[in-house]
């Protein structure tokens, strides 16, 4: 056991290891942490694998004959959607995580260490990602188990998880501005719902955007979640998706540009 | 003159049109400990968000351990502990995670953040609920746990914000053990409180702030002095003794005393200063009064603090 000395001592000035090592091994701390949390709170792989099994039995089998596509063209065409839908669901997981974290003061012991700013969050969006790889897992699997078929290569598969995890790390910077804003958790609850619900209800995840009204086009298009379901079902279909992944790169860097800085400025606020 | 390991000089902070901490110096000697008191809304946390490097000051400055705030907060961060109002853990995960979490963030190999964290367990009293999750843990058992964090990285400087609020009398008496062991071990502290008790028990120097500004600062001691001589509070055996009784007290004190046990009277006490209560006892029994009671009360930090804050509340 060290003794601390009664002088004040200045702190070693410098560090063992270089920077962005040291952030790479404190993101992987932070994974670890939530790791362990879900290893002490299991049931939460079972939450997220139940709302893929519901919506595909939803989209594939309920509402498929409706939809025109009792053949399997239907399920053909919602699976993107419906994996772009629980990416959108899986930053739920990061804003309420975010906030409980800021509101138990935890975030306020993790700025008083010397590590990286941006490693917390950093680490937390890794482990949620880690955690929608698994909801995408059991989605796939629930889709093929009633008739779904993609001939994709490796390569493909890897493009689409690609661009799935350039569409979170968007949102999720969203979420954390969200999260740093609201006060209670009631409200980030209802902050939650009341933007990821229009924003995959007025998209393309479930229909074509060409059926809908002329006046809610423009919306539907221009919706992020609209891009990514097009540029992941064109991946999928080997269609040419230079125009939506275009758009929704720029999207994405827009959403990073602002939500980056409000969220940074967001932190260093007192609340 | 030992080095300040924590000095401010006009620190400034405010949100918006609001001032929460104004033109505030201080100045914490290398291995003492500070008490910073005063209620809600005082600005005692935002005073501790500075100096922790948690936010920036509006102006002024603050240096911890010779480095600025502002531009060296890096390098300040490898050198401080703080325990917030707020329990700082992670209810999700057991006290043994919790800590092991944050030893390897401060950079710690895994060996040695294993013993550090089984050695603070220990030392806390936790190791019995050692690996069951935080959340099922009592107030106290939560607040032990943090500060065991804040001192996982064997800091230089403790910052502890009201470290016992809400806690019961058994625990905080608890806590301050396990501050006081840590003062001994040479630690700089700041500590924030609401309980003027608090501050008398942990603190060597106190500064009592409102409003955001400074009202008056010195030893546990020299603060009460400023709330004037004990009160001397003598009861009468007989109530025929009781005339008797105020006026040798009046004789002594120079003013009349007060009677308290109104309508029968067999009580007075006055404001005497400590050398002259011999003096008045040695005068009640030359008189031949029989005395049922004595008591003497110092007057506490409350009345120092009553008396300050009302001075400020009639401006």
């Amino acid at each position: 056991m060290t003794t601390a000395t009664a002088a004040p001592q200045t702190p070693a000035p410098t560090p063992r290891t270089p920077a962005p090592f040291r952030m790479l091994s404190e993101v992987g701390i932070v994974v670890w942490r939530h790791l362990v949390q879900i290893r002490h709170n299991p049931e939460q792989l079972l939450e997220l694998a139940v709302q893929p099994v519901l919506f595909v039995f939803l989209f594939g089998i309920v509402l498929a004959g409706q939809m025109g596509g009792a053949d399997g063209s239907y399920l053909a065409f919602v699976v993107p959607g419906l994996m772009i839908q629980a990416t959108v669901l899986v930053t739920a997981r990061t804003m309420t995580g975010l906030h409980a974290d800021v509101h138990t003061g935890l975030m306020q012991r993790l700025h008083t260490l010397p590590i990286s700013r941006f490693a917390p969050l950093s680490g937390r969006i890794v482990a949620d990602f880690l955690m929608l790889l698994w909801s995408l897992l059991i989605l796939l699997v629930t889709s093929i188990a009633i008739g779904y078929r993609a001939d994709i290569t490796l390569l493909t598969a890897v493009e689409a998880l690609g661009v799935i995890f350039v569409f979170y790390f968007a949102l999720a910077w969203v979420a954390a501005f969200g999260a740093l804003t609201v006060r209670s958790p009631e409200s980030v609850q209802a902050l939650g719902l009341a933007t990821m619900l229009p924003l995959t209800i007025l998209s393309g995840a479930f229909v074509d955007t060409a059926t809908v009204p002329a006046w809610l086009q423009p919306v539907m298009i221009w919706n992020p979640v609209s891009l990514a379901v097009d540029s992941v079902r064109g991946l999928i279909a080997g269609t040419d998706i230079a125009e939506s992944l275009l758009r929704l790169t720029v999207i994405c860097a827009v959403l990073l540009a602002v939500f980056i800085s409000l969220a940074t400025r967001a932190f260093t606020r007192e609340r | 003159m030992t080095p300040a390991a924590i000095e401010a000089n006009a620190l400034t902070r405010r949100f918006g049109s609001t001032t929460a901490v104004e033109d505030l110096d201080l100045s914490v000697p290398a291995g003492s400990v500070v008490g910073l008191l005063g209620p809600n809304g005082s600005g005692k946390t935002t005073t501790v968000r500075m100096l922790a490097t948690l936010i920036a000051p509006t102006s002024g400055t603050a240096r911890v351990l010779g480095l600025d705030v502002r531009t060296q907060a890096e390098r300040i961060r490898h050198a401080i502990g703080l325990t917030g109002q707020f329990t700082a853990i992670d209810p999700n995960l057991t006290g043994r995670e919790n800590l092991l979490f944050i030893a390897r963030l401060l950079g710690q190999r895994r060996g040695d953040a294993r013993r550090r964290a089984l050695d603070l367990l220990d030392r806390f009293s936790l190791t019995a609920a050692a690996d069951k999750p935080a959340r099922t843990y009592s107030g106290g058992m939560r607040r032990r746990l943090d500060l065991a964090a804040s001192l996982l990285g064997e800091p230089a400087v403790l910052f502890l914000d009201e470290p016992t609020t809400g806690l019961d009398p058994i625990a905080r008496e608890q806590l301050w053990d396990i501050i006081r062991t840590r003062i001994a071990r040479g630690c700089t502290v700041l500590l924030t409180t609401q309980y003027l008790e608090e501050a008398d028990r942990l603190a060597g120097n106190i500064i009592i702030i409102d409003h955001g500004r400074k009202v008056a600062e010195g030893a546990p001691a020299q603060l009460k002095r400023l709330a004037g001589d004990p009160t001397l509070t003598l009861r009468a055996r007989d109530t025929a003794d009781t005339q008797r009784l105020h006026g040798v007290l009046h004789a002594i004190a120079g003013a009349p005393p007060a009677a308290l046990d109104a309508p029968e009277g067999r009580e007075a006490s006055a404001s005497v200063p400590a050398e002259r209560v011999a003096a008045v006892i040695r005068a009640v029994d030359d008189a031949g009064i029989a005395l049922e009671s004595i008591s003497l009360r110092e007057p506490d930090l409350d009345d120092v603090f009553r008396q300050l804050t009302t001075k400020e509340a009639g401006r």
